[in-house]
């Protein structure tokens, strides 16, 4: 065989003399430059090699051409999805605020007094022609409100077996009343607001985000590990990072065709020194309450890639009705940044999950800054955040390099009204909230980047492939990988007796090597596409034995 | 301690009163780095989170905000003249947060008695190594007595 | 050969169990003795009393980690003893339309109300309308990101095979949305002048009970989504005429399941004095995986729009009972009409329900109108296949008759 290549060699540079190529220019072309061209000089230690590689494979990711193989790119090491940090909008442990802080990057802000509220403080009276138009919306809003709470009053009288818990029934009504007035205003807001016109509507979407976090202390069994190999001793207590996922439902959410227009410039948003302010938590997550889980890693924000024209988040409601399992030890400050802190990885979690969809993920950084408005919201209590989200690297070396920082701004919650009263009335109606969502409604999206410009990282889509089975293949793999079911192949068992027996005590040393643990073989490395392949029936592909198994088309 | 069950709670009355039930709690050093304010506990099997926080507020009127407890596996060991395995209790394992601004440390009892070891441990090193060099210094004359020296 | 040799020996054992057995049903014999006694005075007690006397338990009430659950049977606080024919969400009229018309004693019209007609012919739509439709149908059939364990489908022809479980939209949520959006893209369309008379609602539940011929019937009903005016929708003008269809030898009530534990009370949404409480449409769900015929086959076109026409009848009732009081029978002092639409977010079927009467007797002459046309495909194939999405012969005329309903 190796004689053959050699031979193979020889004829093809045979065949190019003949052609007429001549060897010796062909040379001069391709090896040789008047000025010598060396490779550039590579750190070879053992870290500088594993940050290559990973440099390597973001790069990877970045070239692949659609969204959809992006995200089957990401989770190819892992047949069995990732261990990951479960994120999630139901549950916020106690002194939660750092870590969320850390976790996104995020640099917390009040927000600005509104300066039509301002107006209303110092007495004088704001346009009539502002006047009048905010009367009537106050009127539709106090009339779905009070519609709102009559029906689920109504409701509440029905003989039902099943009684609902206060979370269940806080959520019941809040989603009532969310829908009652997100149609109130915008019915009421776009005659003036046009953009309102284009909004689409989520109802219950969902919302799911991963991403990488660097900076964390590593768990002890790294450690140990670690110090088990006498070059890698130094190395030890070095941070690991860690892989989050984030998994959330709001009440509602609007998108539109445009982006919101960013609140800080892009100088503010790049500051070293603000980077290294904010808080971080080198702790595992599991010492705070946060629990870990083995997923896929998915990027919803609500709909499926390229499905629409409404890519940009514009406003979502959020839930508080968990926070009232936490005890109440906890305190009302711990309230205060829980809801901070939900507001935080809701919002991010949302933009990042819309910056996928623009081909941006967390080891490609965002070339645009992207914004959002958020409002958490019992009924009674609305709390209002606007967030920018500037960079998506927070992996590994980038948490103490990269100077970009996220931003997020909001207010405590402010009361809607007081109460309602036992004749279905309205009572002490709050203008400053209502002007404040009145503001989030009217903030006119404006910014449209052109295709390239919007999605650099995006070549290509699906639905443009020539091949239907690629089509198909990738249009699969990416629904199976993002609809969080269990995997085909359930993970090998490992009895109880085995753990005594065998793996924790030597105790059955002669018998026969089969099972994967005492093969050496760890099934949680298991890679995406080590599966057999799926056979092609004979009646369906003919009497060729090449094409016995389908294609696969993993990035 | 008690050695009656913990009863599970019926309603009406009278009520079992237990004076003296089976709870005990143990302060041990955590096995992972912790944020300050989290206190790790090794408690009777029977107590519940519950019981972990009134065991800490009324008995000693700390301000507990959190518990989580979860229950370790025992370690097995193999016996090394017969080869069987033992395996120790579970136990159960409360980590109790405390509020933020509180720090706990965990009291270092044994410092001084490692130092003093240390310190008898490095003279024994020393006239160890001081033998080590006696006997590098007359390997090569053998059968000369120690004393002989120039 | 080796012969076995014959054991003759008996198991004792055996034996033994036997004797037991026999003395166990030992009878005394009859001494003579209790009538004896009995003739000198002295009263004689049985044994049995004495030695297995009958003890009162004494029953403690423990608590538990669930609430008891009440038998069902006539010590059931609902319990009563006339029969009750109750009609709920899953169940299926065997007769069909025919059936729901002699139900509900309405005559059928098999075209719209003249001002809806109208509307439809009318209307001027935008020409943009038809691609935010394309597009309402799309999001929610295709293009939402729920992805749940879908029920199980079987192949008719091999009940047995097991395919693997497809993931997806539920059903559920498909036709939340694809209401939600059509509802949205009407508003737009009609302006805040025209929505603010009106308020949407989910999941209201309707309830109420009639009697009709000697049965008791209960209606206990689920709209998915309902829509209620500031005002009543007007009686459709001009007099119908027509028969009710003979179900011989059906009876009326047929596959409407019997109770004994029931509620007969009425049940309306909302209360009368808020303002926009006159039912105006009510959307309901058809799901063939819930709705099922008793003997499992599936459920025809009739008996589809039986379903809508019942559905609109419980809540005009319902509106009617609460405005008139319970006891209200016959001739109602003002007709009420209910728009219904009953979908499964592909088939559409609109009806116009007007209440007349609320005497159900087969000898009234008046009786109720149900107006509607057939069923309609709002497309015949929506999905999302190779990467590719697919939305085929989609009908425009849908909406349009949805549209001339929100305005109504």
């Amino acid at each position: 065989m190796l004689k053959l290549s050699l031979v193979n060699q020889l004829r093809s540079t045979y065949k190019r003399c003949l052609a007429g190529q001549s060897l010796q220019a062909n040379v001069a072309d391709s090896e040789y430059s008047a000025q010598p061209v060396y490779p550039e000089i590579q750190d070879p230690s053992f870290k500088a090699r594993k940050q290559r590689d990973a440099a390597d494979w973001h790069e990877e990711i970045r070239q692949v051409p659609t969204v959809e193989e992006k995200l089957i790119k990401i989770n190819i090491p892992r047949y069995y999805g990732y261990k990951v940090v479960d994120f999630n909008d139901s549950k916020i442990p106690y002194n939660a605020l750092p870590l969320t802080q850390h976790y996104t990057r995020t640099v917390l802000e009040d927000l600005p007094p509104l300066p039509g509220s301002q107006v209303v403080d110092q007495g004088d009276q704001p346009k009539p022609s502002e006047d009048a138009s905010f009367k009537t919306v106050r009127e539709d809003v106090i009339e779905a409100l009070e519609f709102a709470h009559d029906y689920y009053k109504h409701q509440e009288k029905l003989p039902n077996s099943a009684q609902p818990s206060a979370v269940e029934r806080e959520q019941i009504l809040t989603q009532i009343i969310v829908e009652q007035l997100n149609r109130a205003l915008l019915q009421a807001l776009s005659e003036d607001h046009k953009h309102l016109d284009e909004v689409e509507v989520d109802y219950n979407p969902r919302h799911e985000a991963f991403w990488a976090v660097g900076g964390v202390d590593p768990p002890k069994n790294v450690i140990n590990s670690k110090k088990g190999r006498e070059w890698q001793k130094d190395m030890a207590n070095e941070s690991v990072d860690r892989l989050v996922q984030y998994t959330g439902t709001p009440y509602l959410s609007l998108r539109h065709r445009r982006q919101l227009s960013p609140w800080k410039t892009t100088a503010e948003s790049e500051n070293i020194e603000l980077s290294k302010q904010i808080p971080r938590f080198k702790h595992d997550p599991r010492t705070l309450g946060y629990s870990t889980k083995h997923q896929h890693a998915t990027n919803v924000p609500g709909y499926w890639p390229k499905g629409n024209e409404q890519n940009f988040g514009l406003l979502s409601f959020q839930s508080r009705a968990h926070l009232q399992l936490r005890p109440k030890s906890y305190g009302e400050s711990d309230l205060q940044e829980a809801l901070h802190s939900l507001a935080i990885k809701s919002s991010y979690a949302w933009l990042l999950a819309q910056a996928n969809y623009n081909g941006f993920n967390t080891y490609n950084e965002l070339t645009y800054p992207m914004n959002t408005q958020t409002v958490i919201t019992n009924g009674r209590e609305w709390s209002f955040y606007e967030y920018q989200l500037n960079t998506l690297l927070l992996h590994g070396k980038y948490q103490e390099d990269n100077p970009r920082v996220n931003f997020c701004r909001g207010t405590k919650p402010l009361p809607l009204y007081a109460e309602i009263s036992t004749n279905g009335k309205c009572v002490d109606f709050n203008d400053a909230t209502l002007r404040q969502l009145l503001n989030f409604y009217a903030n006119v999206p404006s910014i449209q980047r052109s295709n390239e410009e919007q999605q650099p990282y995006v070549a290509s889509d699906i639905s443009a492939y020539e091949n239907p089975e690629q089509r198909d293949f990738i249009a699969k793999t990416f629904k199976y990988l993002a609809s969080n079911r269990p995997r085909h192949l359930e993970l090998p068992e490992v009895y109880l007796w085995e753990k005594l027996y065998k793996i924790d005590n030597n105790n059955r040393a002669m018998e026969a090597k089969r099972r994967f643990f005492t093969l050496d073989v760890n099934p949680w490395r298991r890679t995406l596409d080590q599966h057999d392949k799926v056979y092609v029936p004979r009646a369906i592909r003919g009497k060729s034995r090449e094409n016995r198994y389908k294609k696969t088309y993993y990035p | 301690m008690s050695t009656r069950w913990y009863p599970i709670y019926q309603r009406g009355n009278p009520q079992l009163r237990v004076f003296l039930p089976n709870f005990w709690m143990k302060l041990i050093r955590p096995t992972e780095e912790q944020p300050p304010n989290v206190v790790t506990f090794s408690v009777s099997m029977e107590m519940t989170k519950y019981d972990v926080r009134s065991y800490l507020e009324k008995i000693y009127k700390l301000p507990v905000v959190d518990v989580r407890t979860r229950i370790a596996l025992g370690e097995t060991k193999k016996d090394q003249t017969y080869g069987y395995i033992t395996k120790k209790d579970d136990v159960k394992l409360a980590y109790v947060t405390l509020p933020r601004e509180e720090s706990f440390v965990f009291p270092d009892f044994f410092s001084e008695k490692a130092e003093k070891q240390a310190k008898e441990e490095k003279s024994l090193d020393e006239s160890k190594e001081g033998f080590r060099r006696f006997l590098d210094r007359n390997k090569k004359r053998p059968g000369t007595p120690g004393w002989f020296s120039i | 050969m080796r012969l076995t040799k014959t054991l003759c020996a008996q198991h004792i054992g055996w034996h033994f169990k036997k004797h037991w057995l026999v003395q166990g049903k030992r009878v005394p014999k009859e001494t003579g003795a209790v009538a004896e006694l009995l003739k000198l005075g002295v009263q004689v007690k049985n044994p049995e009393d004495l030695l297995n006397g009958k003890v009162e338990r004494k029953i403690v009430d423990i608590v538990g980690t669930r609430v008891n659950t009440i038998p069902e049977d006539s010590s059931h606080p609902d319990w009563h003893s006339t029969v009750c024919h109750s009609y709920s969400d899953n169940n299926v009229l065997i007769g069909g339309l025919p059936q729901a018309q002699v139900l509900t004693n309405c005559i059928e019209i098999q075209t719209f109300p003249k001002q809806i007609e109208d509307v439809i012919a009318s209307q001027q739509l935008p020409n943009s309308i038809d691609k935010s439709i394309r597009h309402a149908i799309l999001a929610s059939h295709v293009l939402d990101a729920e992805q749940v364990k879908l029920p199980k489908v079987r192949l008719p022809e091999r009940p047995a095979f097991n395919l693997p479980r497809s993931y997806g939209i539920s059903h559920e949520r498909v036709n939340r949305l694809l209401v939600n959006k059509l509802l949205h893209e009407t508003e737009k369309l009609a302006g805040r002048s025209v929505s603010i008379r009106r308020k949407l609602i989910d999941n209201a539940t309707f309830k109420t009970s009639i009697n009709k011929d000697g049965d008791l019937l209960g209606f206990s009903i689920n709209a998915e989504k309902v829509i209620f005016a500031n005002r009543a929708i007007e009686a459709v003008k001009g007099k119908f005429e027509g028969d009710l269809p003979d179900l011989y030898p059906m009876k009326t009530t047929i596959s409407i399941p019997k109770h004994h534990i029931y509620q007969t009370d009425n049940f309306y949404p909302l209360r009368t004095d808020i303002s926009c409480s006159h039912p105006h449409t009510i959307f309901t769900v058809f799901n063939k995986n819930l709705v099922k015929n008793a003997h499992g086959s599936g459920v025809t076109t009739s008996q589809l729009q039986a379903r809508t026409l019942i559905k609109a009848f419980v809540v005009a009732a319902a509106r009617a009972r609460q405005l008139h009081g319970d006891s209200v029978e016959g001739a109602l002092p003002k007709p009420i009409v209910v728009q219904s639409v009953q979908t499964d977010g592909r088939t559409f079927h609109f009806g116009v329900l007007q209440l007349n009467t609320l005497d159900l007797s087969a000898n009234n002459p008046s009786k109720n109108y149900w107006f509607h046309r057939q069923n309609y495909d709002l497309f015949s194939e929506c999905s999302y296949e190779a990467g590719r999405t697919h939305l085929t012969n989609y009908n425009g005329d849908v909406f349009r008759i949805f549209n001339a309903f929100y305005n109504n």
